[in-house]
């Protein structure tokens, strides 16, 4: 298996393995996957097992897609694996590639530029009759796409597979697709957030791991139009790093923003810190067990 | 001064009632050094903002003497009847500022001199000693015993 790549970086024909431990980054980076594609003007067909199909739709538009008229027109298609590859009872990797297949048709019928696929992988993990051919399907699926316009990414819960599927998967597949880690040890984690897009940090974070945050933020402040600050999960920020954040905003110009989510002793040090005082900045104070 | 024993300035906190805390620290232990506060300041009766506020004082103290007082220093956190003391010593050059340090409020984007002007916000009472020989640093919370 190849170095993971950015969500951004896949194109027509990559069949991507992302291997995932945390909601939020897993449906971080399958929104950006569906809004590029929805931007491109490609056909969107999303698999979901562990979230119900309006409950997936849902979190698409808290993460500032506007799925439901895509829905209606169609280019967008949530289906629960139930509905899809499991209708019937059993699985087999060719009813599966034969489905696979209609969608590809459909979508050329209908003249959109590609087809995006995505599948959340965790029905595999219930009893289910012809769980072995899984690995062929996804061998297949290499076959299958390659030469056309497909864009695929399969989702496995590290929680829900044992390590030996779990490597099996990720060797079928060609490339696999990760967030973007600024920083990972088991206090604190800085990574890239795609949609909407920004820096999302969780753990603690104080002064000896600024440098971090003062490089994820200058990069979101370089690329990104808005600044979106995810702290929802940060435990505890100090006064250097609270001051990190500030001065990250105080640098947006042209009518740029920078919006905090943040639990309320975050929201204190950044208020003591001066976040009052800076215009571009908006906070959104959410509950510190949620 | 040496470690052991306690800067001359300071106030010996006396013997551990249940829930106290009298940790060292240095470069490295500021994760631990935080963790054992907040469950020590539960333990004493602090909860939700107070604690934070606890927290965020115990930490900018530490911080502070390991980046600009020697590099180490002892933390103490007792209760006497409504009060939780949290005193944070450490074996420094001292303030620059000596005893009026962080009285003044910083300059908007200012990266220095925030943490114990932070702590002067949020402790209901603060004491500064402050000398050639090191900082030793009390801040007070009172706990609301209301409800």
């Amino acid at each position: 298996m190849a170095t993971p790549v950015s969500v951004d970086e896949l194109g027509p024909g990559d069949h991507a393995c992302l291997t995932f431990s945390d909601q939020e980054e897993r449906l971080d980076i399958v929104t950006a996957f569906v809004q590029v594609g929805l931007g491109q003007g490609q056909r969107l067909v999303c698999f979901t097992e562990a979230l119900p199909p309006d409950r997936l739709a849902a979190e698409f538009v808290e993460r500032g897609v506007p799925v439901d008229e895509y829905r209606q027109s169609g280019q967008l298609c949530v289906r629960s694996s139930d509905d899809s590859w499991l209708a019937g009872g059993c699985f087999t990797a060719d009813k599966m590639l034969e489905l696979l297949g209609r969608e590809v048709e459909l979508a050329r019928r209908d003249g959109y530029a590609g087809l995006r696929v995505t599948a959340d992988m965790g029905w595999a993990t219930r009893p289910v009759t012809g769980v072995e051919q899984l690995v062929v399907f996804e061998s297949a699926v290499n076959q299958l796409f390659a030469d056309q316009r497909v864009t695929t990414i399969c989702q496995y819960d590290r929680h829900q597979f044992d390590p030996v599927t779990l490597a099996t998967a990720a060797d079928v597949h060609p490339c696999a697709v990760a967030a973007t880690v600024y920083h990972e040890d088991p206090v604190l984690r800085v990574c890239r957030q795609h949609s909407p897009a920004g820096v999302r940090v969780a753990g603690e974070i104080d002064y000896t791991r600024a440098d971090v945050l003062r490089h994820a933020f200058a990069e979101a402040v370089r690329i990104d139009g808005n600044v979106h600050a995810n702290l929802a999960d940060l435990r505890f920020m100090d006064v250097a790093s609270a001051g990190v954040i500030i001065q990250a905003a105080l640098g947006l110009g042209g009518g740029r923003r920078m919006t905090v989510i943040c639990q309320p002793l975050v929201h204190k040090v950044m208020k003591l810190v001066g976040m009052d005082g800076v215009p571009q900045m908006t906070v959104l104070v959410v509950d510190s067990d949620a | 001064m040496t470690p052991d024993q306690s800067p001359e300035q300071g106030v010996r906190v006396p013997a551990m009632d249940s829930g106290g805390l009298d940790q060292s620290f240095e470069k490295g232990g500021l994760v631990s050094l935080r963790a054992a506060v907040a469950a020590h300041g539960s333990r004493l009766g602090l909860a939700g903002d107070r604690l934070d506020d606890l927290l965020l004082m115990a930490h900018e103290l530490a911080s502070n003497a390991i980046q600009h007082g020697g590099g180490r220093g002892q933390l103490r956190l007792s209760r006497q009847e409504d009060v939780i003391a949290c005193q944070v010593d450490d074996w420094g050059d001292g303030l620059p500022d000596g005893a009026d340090a962080g009285l003044h409020t910083p300059t908007p984007g200012a990266l220095r001199g925030r943490g114990l002007w932070l702590v002067r916000q949020l402790a209901d009472e603060i004491e500064v000693r402050s000398g050639a020989t090191g900082t030793s640093v009390t801040v007070r919370v009172v706990v609301d015993t209301s409800a």
